[in-house]
């Protein structure tokens, strides 16, 4: 890792764009984690803690929790005591995550890990409430920002690599993951089930490949440019729902506009 | 201090999915594995008061993710509610697993 790494800086209006759009996606998940934890706490349901007796809370605080986090992802968004709000939110997504197995969500996990890494960035130095009380900056350090890169390459990367088996690769589990509407609409089209084949292939490629690609300035825009139709596709077509994958797609991008920021070597 | 945060933070992001993804059981959490295959049993079925029947993990778990692990904590959760004497998780792709319960000592 060059020593630049941790001198340089980049344009803080980079950074801005990755944690309103983390924000964003923050807020549009409590729907699906709302969800996943009313569900556990039906009573007589099991619940599946990784350390036994510390698990979820009572379900009279759900509305509390999604108060909370709205409200944080909110203050992220618009930049309003920024590093706190970051860093809380962040905690409250790692404890939905940790609390019991079956209200682990990667959305929720990538979201957590990205406003972490905003919390330790300078990102309301613009576009945000803090900038304008007088806390603007035109360019932060830049590592954080490295950080937030690595984390959705790694995402890409291990989320291919995990494909490549059987089960993924033959297409049938392309096929179980399609919402059935759209399942019946492909089949009654007289499309080849092999298109479920093809479809398992290249999108575990296709993820493998966009790691690879946006660390190269020259595939950087291609990369991108094919990124936005197959997370939409993602949206439109896949299972369970469609606001959880619109999340994970807004905490996706959120890391885009790092790739073609402006770094200069630094400051102090 | 900042590159000890640095390289702290890159190697779990780096080490902990390269873990999960060469030692742990498919889908694992925490390796960004999505829909890269199943954990859950398709059927369950339990024997009890001398017949065989179907019982629906649903009843059980709130949310069916398709990375859990269910195989410590649910058959001695079904074993007790139904009062069976045999839960059997059957798997689209690989041979049934059959989990004995525990019975009652019988009275001398």
């Amino acid at each position: 890792m060059p020593a630049a790494t941790f001198t340089s800086v980049i344009d803080a209006r980079a950074l801005a764009v990755t944690r309103v759009l983390v924000g964003v996606a923050s807020a549009i998940q409590i729907v699906e984690t709302r969800g996943y934890i009313a569900a556990v706490l039906v009573p007589d349901r099991l619940t599946l803690p990784y350390v036994p007796g510390v698990g979820l809370f009572d379900a009279a605080y759900l509305n509390h929790l999604s108060l909370l986090t709205a409200s944080l992802a909110l203050c992220l968004a618009i930049g309003l005591f920024t590093r706190p709000a970051a860093l809380c939110l962040s905690a409250v997504e790692f404890y939905v995550i940790l609390a019991d197995q079956q209200t682990y969500s990667n959305h929720l996990l990538l979201l957590a890990s990205l406003a972490l890494l905003l919390g330790l960035a300078r990102s309301g130095a613009r576009y945000s409430v803090d900038a304008q009380r007088g806390k603007a900056e035109d360019f932060v350090p830049a590592w954080p920002a490295t950080l937030i890169k690595t984390q959705v390459t790694v995402a890409y990367l291990f989320g291919g690599l995990a494909k490549l088996n059987t089960a993924y690769l033959s297409g049938a589990l392309v096929y179980q993951s399609i919402r059935p509407g759209v399942r019946e609409a492909i089949l009654s089209a007289g499309v080849p089930m092999t298109v479920f084949t093809l479809l398992g292939f290249s999108s575990a490629f296709f993820e493998i490949w966009l790691a690879y690609a946006l660390w190269q300035p020259r595939r950087r825009k291609p990369a991108v440019i094919l990124a936005v139709p197959f997370h939409a596709l993602m949206v439109l077509t896949i299972m369970p729902a469609a606001a959880p994958l619109a999340a994970f797609a807004l905490a996706m991008f959120s890391a885009y506009p790092l790739f073609f920021a402006r770094y200069d070597a630094e400051t102090t | 201090m900042r590159q000890v945060a640095f390289f702290a933070i890159l190697a779990a992001q780096v080490v902990i999915p390269a873990w999960q993804l060469a030692f742990a059981v498919r889908p694992a959490r925490f390796g960004w594995q999505m829909y890269a295959g199943s954990r859950l049993p398709s059927r369950i079925v339990v024997s009890a008061g001398g017949a065989e029947r179907e019982v629906l993990a649903s009843d059980y778990l709130g949310n069916l993710r398709l990375d859990l692990d269910t195989e410590e904590r649910l058959p001695p959760t079904i074993c007790r509610r139904e009062r069976a004497v045999r839960v059997v998780y059957h798997f689209p792709d690989r041979e049934p697993r059959e989990f004995p319960c525990p019975q009652p000592p019988s009275l001398p």
